[in-house]
């Protein structure tokens, strides 16, 4: 394993010349606790990113890192707008991958005795796993719509509130969308997708705030989080098939067009192309189109829930208070203007399997949260439920306002079905009061909360950085598995 | 002769394949069956409704190969086809090698099928394709 220097409380730094050919350092944040744990393929993969041309101040490695393709999940990259490169490698074949979280009035107590209904209702409202097909009816035209307005789309459809859209990273819509940049096959994957979760550890999940764990109710109250025993929704899905053959074509186009653009990479997954180049400029239209459909789809499904849950307990969702804290992309490239050696810049911030953390003042922050920061949204295992932070100053200033998005793999899938059988967990987890619904249970067993880092791990590991800042955790009640 | 094995040698958050086979098609075959194996989670043989020509040129074997396999997804997707019998030939005297042939699939049944994994994308990770001891041999990993 190559060598790193701690260099503070939780930042480690591998510097330039480690590798042949580093234009910057590689910053891992991380904990003394996690650190040890740390893949040697994360640090191969890091170490290459900041080989990358026009890369600023350093690559950045979160502390729920874990191998990937080009980068490591968890990776974060900023280049110059005018001189840097964009990489499919850098977001992941699941464009903005994300996570929303969706608060209600009701209490644990208002939900249990109808838990096992609202499950029947929401497995049926919102397809899951291999293949499954959305209720939204889309032709051509309607599509494209949706790949350049996402939620504000779904807002002039009926399936979004214009709260949802003010809650949402960007209102939901990335500008630079451009459909001529989509390909015939990519269409074809995505247009009866918009609605549907998906597989792998995408997931919808009941919430409950923990007792104990509202570690700052002032913050809570202000994201409508108000007391202990209170019923969240969350979702964790992407662009589906959509984005997958948007990052595939990229990726093929870029291979065959390095020459062109004189670039050379370590790592054919970490193909890219200049920013400013047509190729890349293309790529980003592609992937805002992307990321808008994911956008669109975690709404359609918050949708999916609300007339889930108006069937389920006959009251209205307004009514039950539902409406969306906060929708946050964790596969994504944003232009962004940050400070680099004294001189503000125009940067495209790669952010794969990393968040946006946006502190308090500002103005990318919704108007009613910009007093305590963007929330940052953490989902851990289906054991283990999630993590609300706000964004930081800190992470803006220091970071790129970026922090980190999950819990992070340690266990193989196969690893995890040698250690238990899907229908042993399904029964284990009822037992301590989660409910789970899957179609897959090889797939359930694969994700096994013992195959994820500890949140509370991770979740301090950032607290302690300073990069974002924990409100509330939450735990399943429970869990329709993708 | 051609043989799979479901690997998670070199990832942790996905599913790979360790390929061996005594020809380039016969590799190719292997990968597709495979990956249809890691997507429905075992292999049954099934009375082929649909017959496909296929065929891609690209710059080196590996790519041939991410881009064959990519193409399987593709119609997976969108039109639930499963390959069942697979006629091909690879060539490779040329500039650039080019796979041609035919294939029989089938439809998927979402009932009978019970698929376990959905296939993101097939990625370039660690892929190298080279023949040892008369056998050719890679590992393919997917993106889940």
């Amino acid at each position: 394993m190559m060598k790193m220097n701690k260099i503070a409380e939780g930042i480690w730094e591998i510097p330039v010349g480690a590798k042949e050919g580093m234009r910057v350092p590689v910053r891992v944040l991380s904990s003394d606790k996690l650190i040890g744990g740390i893949d040697e393929g994360v640090i191969d993969q890091i170490t290459n990113v900041a080989c990358l041309p026009g890369i600023q101040r350093y690559a950045i490695c979160m502390p729920d890192a874990h191998r990937g393709y080009g980068f490591p999940i968890g990776g974060v990259a900023a280049f110059d707008s005018d001189e840097g490169v964009i990489s499919p490698g850098g977001i992941g074949f699941d464009i903005n991958c994300g996570m929303r979280l969706i608060r209600t009035n009701l209490t644990v107590d208002d939900v249990k005795p109808r838990l096992d209904y609202l499950m029947k209702e929401l497995f049926k409202a919102v397809p899951s796993g291999v293949g499954t097909r959305g209720f939204v009816n889309l032709d051509r035209n309607r599509f494209q719509k949706v790949m350049v307005d996402g939620s504000q789309w779904c807002a002039e459809n009926g399936y979004a509130s214009e709260e949802d859209v003010e809650h949402t990273e960007s209102h939901g819509k990335i500008p630079g969308a451009d459909v001529k940049a989509v390909s015939e096959r990519a269409v074809s994957r995505g247009i009866d997708q918009v609605g549907t979760l998906g597989s792998g550890n995408h997931y919808l999940e009941i919430e409950y705030v923990s007792e104990g764990r509202l570690y700052d109710p002032k913050v809570a109250e202000v994201l409508g989080i108000t007391s202990v025993g209170q019923i969240i929704v969350a979702v964790h899905c992407g662009s589906r098939g959509f984005g997958h053959q948007i990052a595939t074509d990229y990726l093929q186009l870029f291979t065959q067009n390095a020459k062109k653009h004189g670039l050379r990479f370590r790592d054919p997954e970490l193909a890219a192309a200049p920013i400013t180049s047509d190729d890349g400029e293309a790529y980003f239209a592609a992937m805002a189109c992307a990321a808008n459909n994911a956008f669109a789809n975690r709404q359609v499904i918050t949708h999916r829930v609300r007339e889930s849950f108006e069937k389920v307990f006959g009251r209205s969702a307004a009514d039950m208070g539902m409406s969306t804290i906060y929708d946050v992309a964790h596969n994504i490239a944003r232009f962004e203007n940050y400070a680099v050696d004294g001189q503000t810049k125009r940067l495209l911030v790669h952010r794969k399997g990393a968040t946006r953390s946006f502190g308090p003042g500002n103005d990318q922050v919704p108007a009613v949260y910009r007093e305590v920061g963007q929330p940052v949204i953490v989902g851990g295992s289906m054991e283990s439920g999630s993590a609300l932070f706000v964004g930081t100053e800190q992470a803006e200033r220091d970071y790129f306002g970026s922090t980190l998005h999950g819990s992070g793999r340690v266990m193989s899938r196969t690893q995890a079905k040698r250690q238990v059988r899907g229908e042993k967990l399904q029964k284990d987890m009822a037992a301590r009061g989660i409910m789970v619904r899957t179609k897959s249970m090889s797939g359930l067993a694969e994700e096994a909360g013992f195959a994820y880092k500890d949140i509370d791990d991770v979740s301090q590991a950032v607290n302690d950085l300073g990069i974002s800042r924990l409100v509330a955790r939450f735990l399943p009640l429970a869990n329709i598995k993708g | 002769m051609r043989s799979f094995e479901i690997s998670d040698r070199y990832t942790t958050a996905d599913i790979g394949l360790e390929l061996a086979a005594d020809s380039l098609e016969e590799l190719f075959i292997a990968a597709s069956e495979g990956m249809f194996a890691i997507i429905l989670g075992g292999r049954s043989e099934e009375k082929s409704t649909v017959k496909k020509r296929l065929e891609f040129c690209t710059a080196s074997l590996e790519t041939l190969l991410v881009d064959w396999l990519s193409e399987l997804i593709y119609l997976f997707d969108t039109e639930g086809l499963i390959p069942e019998r697979f006629h091909l030939t690879i060539t490779t005297e040329e500039e650039r090698p080019m796979v041609s042939g035919e294939v029989d699939f089938r439809r998927y049944d979402r009932e009978r099928d019970q698929a376990e994994h959905e296939i993101k994308a097939v990625t370039y990770y660690k892929l190298n394709i080279r023949k040892d001891d008369g056998l050719y041999r890679c590992h393919v990993v997917f993106d889940l």
